[in-house]
């Protein structure tokens, strides 16, 4: 039933139109490129202070606090054109295993940022300003990192993979 | 744009035992090219925060010094592992980069965001005071010649 779904869209003029476009798909793809590294990159930086490697000086909530912004920001950019090249192949990334890799690897990396912000989060003004973090963070800082690698490297796959 | 004189080298850089190496399998392109990615974020984020920071947008709290001294190895070391897997990958297809507009713009950006926050910003941050106005022009063009480098080379597979 999906698959007709996503058969569907691919068959719209809007889909078609982005696909076929000479400048506006590579302009999203271009965008959505960039909005990984802002995004990936301010996540990173969140990640090593929460493994206690970078920025050690800082309370770790300052610098999450910081660093979110930037990092919805990111999101907000690589998921609109990633909305946006997923609908100009709908049915083409369906039946690309590297596609569903990635969103597997994206749906792990939410829910890690769920279990962190529901458990260790809460109590951060308890190792705020601890010089080793505790393991719940630390955890949840390596987890992140390698999930989006993954996610990254997936997406890498997927693209070149049609 | 295109340095006409520069063809027998490209042809050459093609002919070399790495850039054959990097064509003779299949997986040898995608690590190489993933690893370009990962180091593209670590390069993006730390320009992203690196910049903003001069502009005033973001950790006002901390001085542009102190910021800089924590993203630096990073910067550093991303840009480092970008240039290596960049010169990787262009070696692998030297040739047919010759004629591509996008990957010589590519190049002057690359040359010219490097050169501008070697010169410029990381003199600027290492200051004791920043003029604000300095900061936001200063920001704002080493931030637009590094997502610049990422446009290029993106449109290279396009043209």
């Amino acid at each position: 039933m999906i698959y007709e779904f996503c058969q569907w869209l691919q068959d719209t003029t809007f889909s078609t139109a982005i696909r076929e476009s000479e400048i506006v798909f590579p302009c999203i793809e271009g965008t959505h490129l960039l909005g990984i590294g802002v995004s990936a990159g301010t996540i990173a930086f969140s990640d090593l202070r929460l493994l206690g490697v970078m920025m050690k000086k800082e309370p770790a909530s300052k610098v999450l606090a910081a660093l979110l912004p930037f990092t919805i920001a990111g999101f907000v950019v690589v998921f609109s054109t990633g909305l946006l090249l997923f609908i100009s192949e709908p049915a083409k990334s369906y039946r690309n295993y590297w596609f569903w890799l990635k969103l597997t690897f994206m749906g792990l990396a939410g829910l890690n940022a769920l279990i962190f912000h529901t458990t260790i989060y809460r109590r951060m003004v308890e190792w705020d300003n601890d010089a080793v973090t505790p393991r719940g963070a630390r955890l949840a800082g390596t987890f992140s990192l390698v999930f989006w690698a993954l996610v990254i490297w997936f997406g890498r796959q997927f693209a070149y993979n049609h | 744009m295109i340095l006409k004189f520069m063809l027998p080298f490209f042809i050459w850089c093609d002919h070399t035992a790495v850039g054959e190496y990097m064509r003779s399998g299949t997986w040898q392109f995608p690590l190489v090219e993933t690893i370009h990615i990962l180091a593209l974020a670590i390069l993006i984020g730390s320009a992203t925060v690196l910049n903003l920071r001069l502009m005033g947008v973001l950790m006002r709290g901390w001085t542009v010094a102190a910021l800089m001294r924590e993203i630096r190895p990073y910067l550093n070391w991303s840009l480092a592992i970008i240039l290596v897997s960049g010169v990787l990958l262009y070696l692998s297809e030297a040739a047919k980069t010759f004629d591509n507009l996008a990957f010589w713009a590519k190049v002057y950006l690359i040359i010219g965001a490097t050169a501008f926050h070697y010169i410029v910003v990381r003199r600027m941050a290492r200051a004791d005071e920043i003029d604000p106005t300095a900061g936001r022009i200063v920001g704002f063009v080493s931030l637009l010649l590094w997502l610049g480098i990422g446009w290029a080379g993106r449109a290279i597979a396009f043209i």
